[in-house]
Parts: C-alpha cells; sequence; structure tokens
C-alpha cells in the first residue's frame, strides 16, 4: 500500500487547526495569569454539549449555538476568576489543584446531567471534498477554516485594540503594566473569559464532527498542555505553532507506529523544553 | 513533639491495628488498605513538593515498581523479594537517569516534564507486548515470607499499614535531619542556598530518587495485593489524584498527605447515597478547602482544635 501523503497532511491540518483553537486560550490565560487552567477542557466540553442541545436537540441555527456558547463559558469563565482564581493570585500550587477540583466538578455533574454515552450532533456541512490521493469531509474542512477566521480576529483583538495590547503589557510583565495604570484585575478577568469562550467555541466546532460526552474535556486538556509548551507558553502565536506543529507530529507518526504513535509528541516537547525552555516563540518565564 | 502529640499519634496508630479486629468487613479493610497505599505515593509527592517540585509522574514510578516485580515473578517465577529488589534497581536507576534531564527544568515546567514522563511510561506499558498490553498482567502471586501468605486482606492491612508506618517514620527523620533542613532552606530562598555553597541539581536529583524508589515500593506492594494490573491504574489522572491528596491534606505537614489520601479514598464510598454525584462533592470540596484553607485540609482540623481549647479554657476561666 502506498503511504497515503496527502490524506495525512488533511488529517494533520484538521487535528492541528482543532488544537490551535483550544489551546489558545488557555495559552492566553497563561501568559496573563501564570494559571495552567486544567479545567479549561472542561469548557470545551461545556460548549460541545450547548450545541448538542440548542443545535442537534433544539434545532435552532449553528451559528447561534456558537454565539450562545461563547457567551455562556466566557461567563462561566469570567464567574469563576472572579469568584476562586482571584482569591489565590500568584501561587503555583493551589490555583493548580483547584483547577483540577473545577474539572472534576464540572466533568461530574455533566455526567450525571448527560449520562456517559456518545452523542452526537448532526452534520452543518455535508458531503466531502475529493482530490488527487485525499477526501475531506465538508464538516472538517469548515473546522479549519472557522478556526482560521476565528484566530485571525483573536489575532486582531490581541495585537490591534488598546485592550490588546493592555493584555499583551499584563503578561510581559504585570508590574510595569500596573505602574502605567492598566488594571490588572479587569485584565485578568477578561482574559479568563476570553479564554473560555475560546474552548467553548472549539467545542462547538468539534461537536458536529466526532462525539460529545462528559469526558472529551479531560482527554484534551493534555494534548493542550503539549500544544501550549511546544510553541511557548503565553502567546497565541505560540500555540498557533505548537497547536499545527503537534497535529502533524501525531498525524504522521500514528500513522507509522500506532498507538506508540503519541509518544514523540511528547518526547519532542521535552526536547524543546530543555533547550529552549520559552518555547518556539513563548515569553521568557 | 509535645506529650498530647505523642499519646495523640498513639492512640491513632492502635486504633488502626485493633480496627480490622473489631471491623472485618473486607469491603470496608479493602478500601483502608487503598487509603494505606495512595498515602505512601502521596507522602512521596509531598517530599518534592517540600522544595516545590510538583511531580507528575506518581504513577509512572508507581507502574515501574509493580511492572517490573510482576513481570519478574510471573514470567521467570523468582521470589516477591527479587521482585522489590528489582523494582528498587529498576526505580533508582530510571529517576537518576531521567531526573538529570528534567530537573533542570523550573516551576511550571517541571510540571510539564513529568506529565510527559508519566503519559511515555502509560504508552509504553499500554502498547509493547512485552508488558501485557491493555490487558495487563494476571495472577500475581502475592507477598510471602516462606510459608506465611499474605493472601487475605486482613494479612496485607497489617503488611500495608507496616510500610506505611515505616515510610512515615522515614520521612519524619528526613524532615528533622540535616538533609531536611537543607531542603527547607531550598525552598525558603534557592538562590541564597546555592550561594552559601548548596549543590541545588544534588539534592533535587536526590530527593526525586528517594521519592521514586518509595513510589516504586509501593507500586510493588500494589501489584502483589490487587495480583492483577493494568496500564489503567497508572494514567496521569492517577498522578493527579496522589498529588491533590498531598496538597488537598497539607503538603507542609506529615500528616497532610495521609489525612488527604485517607479523606479522598473514603468519602466517595461513604458518599455512595448522593449516588453518581461524588465527583461533583468531592471536586467542590477540593475548591473549597484550596479556597479558604490554601495550606491544607488538616489546618481546619488544628483550627478547630485550638478553638475548642480556647472555648474551654474560656468557660472555665469565666467561673
Amino acid at each position: 500500500m502506498e503511504f497515503p501523503l496527502a490524506q495525512t497532511i488533511i488529517n494533520s491540518l484538521v487535528l492541528g487547526s482543532l488544537y490551535v483553537l483550544a489551546a489558545s486560550g488557555m495559552s492566553l490565560l497563561f501568559g496573563v495569569s501564570r494559571i495552567f487552567n486544567f479545567a479549561h477542557g472542561e469548557f470545551y466540553m461545556l460548549g460541545a454539549f450547548i450545541t448538542y442541545l440548542v443545535y442537534g436537540l433544539a434545532g435552532i441555527n449553528y451559528v447561534f449555538a456558537l454565539i450562545i456558547s461563547m457567551v455562556a463559558m466566557g461567563g462561566l469563565g469570567m464567574i469563576t476568576e472572579r469568584l476562586l482564581f482571584r482569591k489565590i493570585r500568584g501561587q503555583i500550587t493551589t490555583p493548580l489543584v483547584l483547577s483540577f477540583g473545577l474539572a472534576m466538578l464540572l466533568s461530574g455533574a455533566a455526567l450525571q446531567i448527560f449520562g456517559e454515552r456518545d452523542k452526537s450532533v448532526p452534520s452543518v456541512f455535508t458531503g466531502k471534498l475529493t482530490g488527487p490521493g485525499f477526501s475531506i469531509p465538508n464538516e472538517k474542512l469548515g473546522l479549519i477554516v472557522a478556526s482560521l477566521i476565528i484566530m485571525a480576529g483573536l489575532w486582531f483583538y490581541i495585537q490591534r485594540t488598546k485592550q490588546g495590547r493592555a493584555i499583551r503589557a499584563v503578561a510581559q510583565n504585570s508590574e510595569v503594566a500596573k505602574a502605567y495604570g492598566v488594571n490588572s484585575n479587569r485584565i485578568s478577568l477578561l482574559s479568563f473569559g476570553i479564554s473560555t469562550a475560546l474552548a467553548g467555541a472549539a467545542g462547538v466546532l468539534v461537536a458536529p464532527v466526532y462525539f460529545v460526552q462528559p469526558f472529551m474535556g479531560s482527554g484534551i486538556i493534555l494534548k493542550l498542555l503539549i500544544v501550549i509548551v511546544l510553541g511557548g507558553l503565553g502567546t497565541i502565536q505560540g500555540a498557533a505553532v505548537g497547536g499545527i506543529l503537534l497535529g502533524f507530529i501525531e498525524g504522521f507518526s500514528v500513522m507509522f507506529f500506532g498507538g506508540l504513535g503519541y509518544i514523540p509528541g511528547f518526547v519532542v516537547m521535552m526536547i524543546i523544553l530543555l533547550v529552549r525552555p520559552s518555547g518556539l516563540i513563548g515569553i521568557k518565564e | 513533639m509535645s506529650k498530647s502529640r505523642i499519646i495523640g499519634i498513639l492512640i491513632l496508630i492502635g486504633a488502626t491495628l485493633l480496627f480490622p479486629i473489631f471491623w472485618d468487613n473486607p469491603y470496608i479493610v479493602g478500601i483502608i488498605i487503598l487509603a494505606f497505599i495512595s498515602a505512601m505515593v502521596a507522602l512521596c509527592l509531598r517530599l518534592m513538593m517540600l522544595i516545590d517540585l510538583i511531580n507528575l509522574s506518581g504513577t509512572a514510578f508507581l507502574a515501574v515498581g509493580a511492572y517490573s516485580s510482576a513481570i519478574l515473578v510471573t514470567h521467570i517465577h523468582l521470589s516477591v523479594w527479587w521482585g522489590l529488589v528489582l523494582a528498587i534497581v529498576v526505580s533508582g536507576i530510571m529517576a537518576f537517569l531521567l531526573g538529570i534531564p528534567t530537573l533542570r527544568t523550573k516551576r511550571v515546567y517541571f510540571i510539564v516534564m513529568t506529565f510527559a514522563l508519566n503519559e511515555i511510561v502509560r504508552l509504553i506499558i499500554t502498547h509493547v507486548h512485552f508488558f501485557g498490553g491493555a490487558a495487563g498482567v494476571s495472577n500475581i502471586p502475592p507477598i510471602s515470607i516462606g510459608s506465611l501468605e499474605f493472601s487475605s486482606k486482613i494479612s496485607n492491612y497489617y503488611f500495608a499499614l507496616g510500610l506505611l508506618l515505616l515510610i512515615v517514620l522515614f520521612m519524619a527523620r528526613l524532615d528533622r535531619s540535616r538533609f531536611g533542613l537543607t531542603l527547607k532552606s531550598i525552598r525558603e530562598n534557592d538562590i541564597v542556598a546555592e550561594a552559601v555553597g548548596i549543590n541545588l541539581m544534588r539534592y533535587k536529583l536526590t530527593v526525586f530518587v528517594i521519592a521514586s524508589i518509595v513510589t516504586s515500593i509501593t507500586g510493588w506492594l500494589f501489584a502483589h495485593y490487587f495480583r492483577y494490573i493494568t496500564p489503567a491504574d497508572f494514567g496521569v489522572w492517577q498522578s493527579i489524584h496522589y498529588l491533590i491528596m498531598a496538597q488537598f491534606g497539607g503538603a507542609m505537614y506529615l500528616s497532610g498527605p495521609i489525612f488527604g489520601a485517607f479523606f479522598l479514598v473514603s468519602v466517595p464510598e461513604l458518599l455512595r447515597i448522593v449516588k453518581g454525584w461524588e465527583p461533583v462533592f468531592f471536586g467542590g470540596a477540593i475548591v473549597l478547602t484550596m479556597l479558604f484553607f490554601p495550606k491544607g485540609a488538616i489546618t481546619i482540623i488544628g483550627q478547630t482544635g485550638s478553638a475548642i481549647i480556647r472555648l474551654f479554657k474560656r468557660v472555665r476561666g469565666e467561673r
């Protein structure tokens, strides 16, 4: 059998763009607050469930589901920041363990409410695109395009708006940013909300492509950790590079080695951490 | 140590010794054995947290101990004690070789490094045929001394309790030793510690190797108590669970991880009434404790205790 190069590249791109979108929020949040939010995957899971409810069951417009999910997850994220994470800012272990607890709480609640059975959400785009040596369902193509659009919007917001500049300033040096009159409480709240809204968006985009179930968050979070470290902690560009990179590493090595193919992703990450601790294009800690 | 604390500890040890004699329900005894095992792992993770190293590779070394002994004993039919020797040697060498690169990274990066380590070990034992694949290793013989076989729940209870007490004693000695004091100075200010001539890397490596070997010994017990191991027992989320036990109970105290292990193992069992909602209560308890008692749940007991004493004194004083 000939090696399906074109197909593997396409599959890697699909996987990569999912990773980019899901990880960008987590990376952004790490940059601002130095928190690894292990509950990030749960917001992604809840976003997918909102799609299941709004679009799958109630049959309302898909774009509406996307908006609802981003608003709801952003809101929930801000509430979490205000009530929980703000009180223990600046520490390392406590927020980490707190986010573990939050992840257990949210996935446990989802399990009880929705049950453990896989839910499927009807496709938004049917049909598929075929070319020489590959075929890609339109919904996966949609995932790539939508993820590109959202990432472009996020990039514009972070690079070109005043709020975005404040976020970058806090990420680079929160003390100096504070001295220049940036309200760090507001930035922390804002970045938490953006981060979880992005997780919710990723959940919406993934819902029609894969199954929706309560443990999807704890599955992807471990990948996201690799992604944000690979590219460089704390920046969305880092998450973009890391996501695509991990998509390709996994896409190809799983093709060759099966289950053991997940190891190279970890090994590459460990090597990068040793030679370039700030990742490929990350901020210095 | 104050007199009342010594008495308290002795009462606690006496109670755990007598417990299965009065209540030999195998289900309950099984849960407590699991709590003993979890406490051992959590204590090792706590040792690393003493110098701000948050280790997510707990179950990797648990797996190393469990698998090296289980495979040696089931394939070559040597005694379980050779399995223990192999578990110690393999984990010691592995921790030493892996510690040199991973310990060069700091703080969050070390968390991610150990997380990757844990996943790599899990993927290897899941997908390499030699380790039994996803089905794991079964028919592992129980621990035995001569003709004395630790196959019943009760006998394993006492064996695990004995091992736990040994580990606690060892950790307590370590805390008070010169070595332990040096660790404390590293935690307080590693730059100053390094400036006064403490070789940081050597201390970190020693702690990592000790923690890994003790975890591996626990893994050895794990394998020969359950007598059946699968890769599913050794995932990153299990590592996270052990880490939660240490931090939830209170990582700065020796009693913290033990309390955390007992609480997090037994409470879900007691919560059976809320059917299925355990993770929610559980996660909620962790969130609330981290929020209001970031030094650990064990401080709640201390604070309530001293509050009661204060109240008692006031009542007596007013009379």
